[in-house]
């Protein structure tokens, strides 16, 4: 929430810029020299760098913080909302003010000396006109030509089921959190139309991704998938078998870096009929490798599960139970699981566990389906945190 | 001579006084003095002895800090423009920040925001302050030195040789009852209804996990997981429930002395708020020995309820029934956030005239 459509580069920097503004307003007391602002930015400095007022009046250097705060201001874009917070220091006869925060691109910065407050702080006013410095400093918008992409849509095979409950969309690089994902990210039918109230939106609007920041989680409103609820009453489950879809991502969603996507993506994919079936490893088909070889364990899959949970919910272990040390990873879109020993299988029995939260693309697992409906006994499966399938080496 | 003066304007007075405070008697809660380097702000709520629980969801992790408000006589806080005026003092303009919750110290009335300021890789977490003080209505807690703790929260590991794990959840909402930090999450993998109860102060120990089921309102015997998108602990005729709502938009209530470790536990749906709707926040208040439940929601009007009501319902068992009666209290969507203030009010973030936000108390009363 709390995000306009207005949209303002970000990017950030760390390498040391030195910006000097050179100061504007000349009136000037004869007691009081008209300090000159500027902004100086240095990458030594805590959060990029100050706002610096020199030279202050001589009689000031003992003024407290809320003095200082009063005479001494950082605006952002509007001058005439509140100033930014920031901590003052006084060396020599210039007067720092390091903002608690690193400017933002794409913003304009004001820095006022007032004059008169400081006379006020003073108790000089009866004496003293009004006098003050300024200056304005702009954060330039990030430069540099956009190389993020999207890597990979899963489920990535071509057909899925009518109740398909989740989509991922995997990045090539970090992505910018909280970026308006669903005004880039839609849901087209055949005609090009947009399926409208298609997706989950979580509450507070919060985006779900990895916390690499490089893979977004998107849900079909499961509201509208299980039966009875009044969203699949009223609605009707977003997707439709017999139909083509494709879920568009615009190339104006940005990068962690604030550039925008080196080119957009489009994920068509046909629909099928509705699975309610709980997937079951009964009809996996595991292929044992020989001993003495770092070959592949491969199993082969009746159907295409859920990509981030077959990537994590598969472990190998040895006759003792003791986990194998290798690396795993799905592939045939996510019909199949290979798992590489770190060393040469031994000659012997070994267990391949599963997470029975193992979910299929409809969100079905071995335990039960997404969607139970009364008086359906085939609604129990696997009772137990983990089953086990056996296979040896020889 | 060279002369320094070093003066933190009021972004670090509270950390100062709460680490002054500390420092001449040993660790309390658990909790030490430190600095806290959170990766997010989300979710928080208040709980004993000043103490601040903030979800850090990036990090899988909730902290406590100690936030050590002196009391003050009762005083609303009303301002227009809290999006600008929080982004002004951050240095920044409202587009670029991102308010996720709000909770009220329950000593000072203060009201706490937890921020994100800027995007991308320059994102921030910070937590504003704002009081009913004109000359500094906004500062930032300190997170340099402030007396705190944390626990992790568990999520599943990746698998054997896997590359970084990318499974996280997001904690959607937190409460605090009878020592104990109660927390609602979303799965970015799976669409499961894990609660979760942690014992504070914080030790090793396991938190305690409950799957919470509802019925599907047509048909009893029908159950659904899903994940709770907000909740209140709510006291009802002796009996402490916690009251979740869900997405479109059921109102479950759930007995407290069911939630227990390792166990399914099937709720009571008492209301259904209507379909395209997420609820923002639920609360629950007394006025004049009455209970009320107040659900602010991004598409319907905030709604209120009767506590008694609630605890009386009867499960819905049809899906034309809508369960107990409620009242629209505001325009549809207008409130984001709300949050008790005191016993007289509540305090609520909602969509202003001038296209921004405003933060607002409203007498419970007015209802």
């Amino acid at each position: 929430m709390f995000r306009s459509a207005a949209r303002v580069a970000f990017v950030w920097a760390t390498r040391a810029v030195l910006f000097l503004v050179t100061a504007c307003g000349t009136d000037q007391t004869p007691d009081s020299p008209n300090p000159r602002v500027s902004f100086q930015t240095d990458s030594a400095r805590p959060h990029f760098g100050a706002a610096i007022a020199t030279p202050v009046d001589s009689r000031a250097l003992d003024l407290d913080s809320a003095s200082w705060a009063t005479v001494f201001v950082v605006h952002a874009g509007d001058t005439t909302g509140l100033p930014m917070l920031g901590r003052y220091t006084v060396a020599n006869d210039t007067l720092w003010l390091d903002p608690a925060y690193p400017p933002v691109r794409g913003t304009t910065y004001m820095a006022r000396f007032d004059g008169g407050a400081l006379n006020r702080a003073l108790h000089l006013s009866a004496v003293a006109p009004t006098y003050g410095s300024n200056a304005l400093w702009t954060r330039e918008f990030p430069s540099g030509e956009p190389t993020t992409f999207v890597e990979s849509v899963y489920p990535t095979i071509d057909s899925v089921p009518m109740n398909l409950l989740r989509m991922y969309i995997q990045f090539s690089a970090p992505m910018t959190v909280g970026d308006e994902a669903e005004r880039h990210i839609r849901l087209l039918d055949e005609q090009g139309k947009t399926v409208d109230n298609a997706f989950l939106v979580a509450a507070g609007g919060q985006e779900l991704w990895d916390p690499a920041h490089t893979r977004m989680t998107i849900f079909f409103d499961p509201g509208r998938i299980k039966r009875d609820l009044k969203p699949h009453d009223v609605l009707g489950l977003p997707l439709r078998t017999g139909h083509t879809y494709s879920l568009v991502i615009d190339s104006t969603l940005h990068d962690s870096r604030g550039l925008v996507l080196a080119r957009g993506y489009a994920k068509r994919f046909k629909v099928g009929p509705i699975d309610r079936a709980m997937p079951t490893t009964n009809l996996w088909r595991v292929a044992s490798p020989n001993a003495g070889t770092r070959d592949s364990l491969i199993v082969d899959l009746p159907e295409s599960l859920d990509h981030a949970l077959l990537s994590r919910m598969l472990k190998v272990l040895d006759g003792k139970s003791n986990p194998v040390a290798g690396t795993s990873a799905p592939s045939r879109h996510d019909r199949r699981w290979a798992f590489a020993p770190a060393a040469p299988w031994q000659p012997g029995s070994y267990f391949i566990e599963v997470d029975t939260e193992l979910e299929d693309l409809a969100g079905n697992n071995l335990r039960h389906p997404f969607d139970v409906m009364p008086g359906d006994s085939s609604t129990r499966g696997a009772d137990r945190p983990s089953v086990r399938l056996s296979f040896t080496i020889k | 001579m060279k002369r320094i003066r070093a003066i933190a304007v009021a972004a670090s007075t509270l950390a100062l006084v709460a680490a002054a405070a500390a420092w001449n008697r040993p660790p309390s809660n658990g909790m030490v003095s430190g600095p806290v380097d959170a990766k997010s702000f989300g979710a928080m709520t208040f709980g004993p002895s000043n103490v601040l629980f903030v979800a850090d969801n990036d990090a899988d992790a909730v902290y406590a800090l100690e936030i050590g408000d002196a009391a003050k006589p009762g005083a609303h806080i009303d301002m227009a423009g809290i999006d600008s005026k929080i982004a002004q003092a951050l240095g920044t303009t409202a587009d670029q920040i991102a308010i996720a919750d709000m909770a009220v110290h329950p000593v000072s009335h203060n009201v706490y925001v937890t921020v994100t300021r800027g995007k991308g890789a320059d994102a921030k977490p910070v937590l504003v302050r704002v009081t009913s003080d004109a000359a500094q209505p906004i500062s930032v807690v300190s997170l340099d030195n402030i007396k705190h703790s944390l626990t992790k929260i568990d999520n599943a590991p990746a698998a054997t040789g896997g590359a970084r794990d990318p499974h996280r959840s997001t904690i959607t909402d937190l409460a605090f009852v009878d020592g104990n930090l109660w927390i609602a999450g979303l799965s970015n993998e799976q669409f499961s209804s894990a609660f979760r109860r942690v014992a504070f102060p914080f030790t090793s120990a396991k938190e305690a996990t409950t799957t919470l089921q509802i019925y599907h309102v047509s048909h009893r015997r029908s159950e659904t997981q899903a994940p709770v998108m907000t909740f209140a602990p709510t006291k009802i005729n002796g009996t402490l429930y916690m009251l979740a709502a869900y997405t479109c938009t059921p109102i479950v209530a759930f007995p407290a002395t069911d939630l227990k470790n390792g166990q399914a536990v099937t709720g009571r749906t008492v209301a259904e708020l209507g379909a395209g709707n997420q609820p923002a926040d639920i609360i629950s208040y007394t006025v004049a020995g009455k209970g009320y439940v107040l659900v602010a929601n991004r598409t319907h009007p905030m709604m209120k309820l009767s506590s008694d009501e609630i605890g009386g319902a009867p499960a819905l068992t049809t899906p034309d029934v809508v369960g107990v009666a409620r009242t629209n209290v505001s325009a549809p969507g207008a409130v984001v956030q709300l949050a008790d203030f005191d016993d007289q009010n509540v305090v609520v973030i909602q969509k202003g005239a001038s296209g921004g936000f405003d933060l607002k108390t409203v007498a419970k009363s007015s209802f």
